[in-house]
């Protein structure tokens, strides 16, 4: 599990500290700026998770021009809104950079926290997932990000061991434990586009990278994690054909 | 004498007119001129003469006159130019040119007898005779009625010369000539020879043929012929002495000179009457075209001001209409102004009272705070930081109602429904109070079953914060939250405390409110804005908010809220 690393841009220092004294305390990683300049010039420098906005920066709606930005420059990072602005007009302008959340000052804790799982959930549109149930999960082609306590860690894609259907939902699991998802199967197969994930069954999509054993006669797959896999007739010859190195 | 005189003259100019006869010799010789040398003036002058128009046959002829070449020509010239003169009365011109005719010219006979005309009319009556004896002696050559006229003139001229044997002999030849058939000529013979006799005073024989003549008349239709004849009969018979007759001739005579003028008259008035009526008529046509005229621009102007007045109507309705959504305008402005009016003054009241008090408390606090750091007493210190803090709390809570409430009047309170999760909504409230919860001794139990609903998150923080604020306020020791599903279209929360509970009285009140504006809201009552607030935002967002209570067993405050299934 990895902590997330997270830009805030907020011209208050008073404001920004105890931002960001939450924020640690919660796990998180927090690079701050002043402006909108600086923050292009981390954001060229180094990765970022999600992306904390304060709107007005030294009087002038930067916040939003900033966002605005990122879309056109298809800067693919989840971004929040810090606002004690009231006022509609700002609102409305801030609602047409979509995918849309924000958080109102003055806020506690749980609120800040709260934006931060929100703010991932709408960007991946899984919507409902991490902040409603705390055993879901947010799946992006590279990251599963799930909730630890109050905060948001990610899981590198590799890492998952195995993925299985569970009715409505499907069941992601990792050593650090499992979690559930609403997609289905092929949702999951084509948002990940991984080549290390095979299905081998219907309800079951494998990490390759963790097998252990295959029983073809058993039909049966036997992970690193001592997972056992069911291996339908279905899936064997194009599972033999694209993996020859199991023959 | 007069009236034969007067005779004669017509007699005259009956003769002038009928020389046609002779003339055919001369007509014949004439176009044959035309005809055979084409001379222009001969010809224009000789064709004016036959259509009478003297005078430019006068000009003509003089002009031909420049030109002749053969004698014929020359005769024919000067007797038609002649004519002509003698027609407009230029004796002498007519005397020269008849003159000029040669006497071997075939036509020597009617020279003579246009000389003798001419020298009538001058009164030459000497001359004329001589000329007309002259030509007596070819008379042969001349026609019949002519010859008559011609007699007849030989005869007056020998009645002015008072030649009565002469003047009787040349009117018994006339008479001689006269057709049986023709009456007035008789008359005319008879009456001229009777004129002979009675200048002669032979009066046994005029005044037979005076009677024989007027007799004639009588018969004849001739009205002028029976005037005269009668006319002559009165004067015959006053000179006879005969009164008697004389008055009944005359008054004959008067008769027919008054048939003669009423035929002129009737005929006048006929004329008169057909003028009259025409112009009636007319008049009639003018009086119908006026009537018309009237009817049509009548019609026009009643066209006119309809229009005119529909148009009026139509401004008079437009104008109505925009001043009563004016109107309406205004007292919808009115009202939202009034409105406004309650809010602001409903916004004052509070500042004033529900501000004064808490700042005035955390003032004494202060103060009270300043002694115990002097007296370095710890434990009060902490007391009455604790108390300040809470009061700070509650002013700062009346504040943002007040904020949220005039944001929401103003229409500017930041308001977007979504999906938002119920239970992280509900712990991100709880977590505020956990500094109260400790300050005051309360526990805040919570049992929340997670849901999704569809509202605007921040109106219905306001709303929690409010219920919860009472509940602590007024509520007891022990507050219980719970959330869960009612029913497919709802999902509740419910704060349910252990205080005294409100009275029936005012619980109905509160539950009333839903539907109450801020300006309905009597203060004295003790219904706070935070009620008010409640109820607004809640129905904002499509929701139930409901107060249940009994007496000393608290108040459960229930919200219902539009439920998205999971």
């Amino acid at each position: 599990m990895n902590k997330l690393r997270l830009l805030l841009l907020e011209d208050l220092d008073k404001e920004a500290n105890a931002l960001i004294t939450v924020l640690q305390e919660n796990n998180y990683e927090v690079i701050r700026v002043r402006n909108a300049e600086e923050a292009e010039k981390e954001l060229k420098n180094r990765f970022f998770d999600i992306i904390i906005l304060d709107i007005m920066i030294d009087g002038k709606p930067e916040g939003i021009a900033l966002a605005e930005r990122m879309i056109k420059q298809e800067v693919n990072i989840p971004f929040l809104f810090l606002t004690s602005m009231q006022s509609k007009a700002i609102f409305e302008q801030a609602k047409f950079t979509n995918p849309f959340s924000y958080l109102l000052k003055p806020h506690n804790e749980l609120e800040l926290l709260y934006a931060l799982e929100l703010a991932i959930e709408t960007h991946f549109k899984q919507e409902n997932s991490i902040s409603f149930n705390k055993n879901s999960a947010v799946l992006s082609p590279e990251f599963l990000f799930v909730k630890k306590r109050k905060s948001v860690v990610k899981i590198e894609v590799p890492a998952i061991n195995y993925i299985e259907v569970q009715e409505k939902y499907c069941s992601l699991q990792c050593d650090e434990g499992s979690y559930l998802i609403k997609m289905s199967l092929k949702k999951i197969i084509e948002l990940l586009s991984n080549n290390d994930f095979k299905q081998v069954h219907r309800n079951f999509l494998v990490n390759i990278k963790k097998i252990k054993e295959i029983y073809f006669e058993d039909n049966l797959i036997i992970l690193d994690s001592r997972d056992k896999i069911p291996f339908s007739e279905r899936y064997k010859a194009s599972f033999r054909r694209d993996n020859p190195i199991f023959n | 004498m007069r009236g034969f005189l007067f005779l004669f003259l017509v007699v005259n100019i009956v003769f002038s007119q009928k020389n046609i006869n002779e003339f055919e010799l001369l007509n014949t010789i004439s176009n044959q001129i035309c005809q055979s040398s084409k001379k222009d003036f001969f010809c224009k002058a000789f064709k004016f003469y036959k259509e009478k128009k003297y005078d430019s046959c006068y000009v003509y002829s003089s002009r031909a006159l420049f030109l002749v070449d053969s004698q014929d020509e020359k005769d024919i010239l000067n007797y038609i130019q002649g004519g002509s003169a003698l027609k407009k009365n230029i004796f002498k011109k007519a005397s020269e040119n008849f003159s000029q005719i040669s006497d071997t010219s075939s036509f020597k006979s009617l020279k003579l007898l246009q000389l003798g005309v001419l020298n009538l009319n001058i009164k030459k009556y000497k001359t004329a005779i001589e000329y007309y004896s002259k030509w007596e002696r070819d008379s042969l050559l001349t026609k019949k009625s002519l010859r008559l006229r011609a007699y007849r003139n030989f005869g007056i001229c020998y009645m002015h010369i008072k030649d009565f044997e002469k003047a009787k002999k040349y009117f018994d030849k006339e008479f001689s000539l006269i057709n049986t058939i023709d009456t007035l000529s008789i008359i005319k013979a008879k009456m001229d020879l009777a004129n002979v006799y009675y200048e002669q005073y032979l009066d046994d024989e005029a005044i037979p043929l005076f009677k024989e003549s007027y007799d004639l008349a009588k018969l004849f239709s001739d009205i002028e012929m029976k005037q005269f004849t009668s006319q002559n009969m009165a004067v015959i018979e006053k000179n006879r002495k005969s009164y008697k007759e004389s008055v009944a001739y005359y008054t004959e005579f008067n008769k027919w000179k008054d048939s003669l003028n009423n035929r002129d008259r009737i005929w006048e008035l006929t004329e008169k009457d057909k003028q009259l009526a025409v112009a009636q008529k007319q008049q009639e046509i003018a009086v119908q075209d006026e009537k018309l005229k009237r009817q049509k621009v009548q019609r026009d102007g009643l066209i006119i001001g309809a229009s005119g007045l529909l148009i009026f109507l139509g401004g008079l309705g437009f104008f109505y209409k925009k001043l009563q959504s004016q109107n309406k305008l205004i007292t919808k402005q009115k009202e939202a102004l009034n409105t406004a009016n309650k809010t602001k003054d409903y916004l004052f009241s509070v500042v004033s009272h529900d501000l004064r008090s808490p700042i005035n408390t955390i003032k004494n606090q202060h103060v009270e705070l300043k002694e115990h750091i002097a007296n370095n007493n710890l434990p009060a210190i902490q007391e009455v930081n604790n108390k300040a803090i809470a009061v700070t709390e509650s002013t700062s809570h009346l504040l943002n109602n007040v904020l949220h409430w005039s944001l929401e009047q103003s229409n500017q309170l930041l308001f977007n429904p979504q999906e938002i999760a119920l239970r992280p909504t509900i712990e991100h409230v709880l977590y505020d109070y956990r500094m109260l919860v400790e300050a005051n001794n309360i526990i805040i139990d919570a049992d929340l079953e997670n849901a999704l609903i569809n509202a605007d998150k921040e109106s219905i923080k306001i709303v929690l914060r409010n219920v919860l604020d009472n509940a602590v306020k007024y509520g007891g020791k022990e507050i219980l939250v719970t959330t869960g599903v009612s029913s497919n279209d709802y999902a509740f929360i419910k704060i349910k405390d252990s205080g005294v509970g409100v009275p029936a009285e005012k619980l109905k009140k509160i539950n009333s409110l839903t539907n109450l504006s801020i300006d309905k809201i009597d203060r004295s009552e003790g219904v706070g804005l935070g009620v008010i607030l409640c109820h607004t935002l809640v129905k904002k967002n499509k929701g139930i908010l409901t107060f249940a209570s009994e007496p000393n067993n608290g108040t459960e405050v229930t919200i219902e809220l539009p439920n998205t299934p999971v």
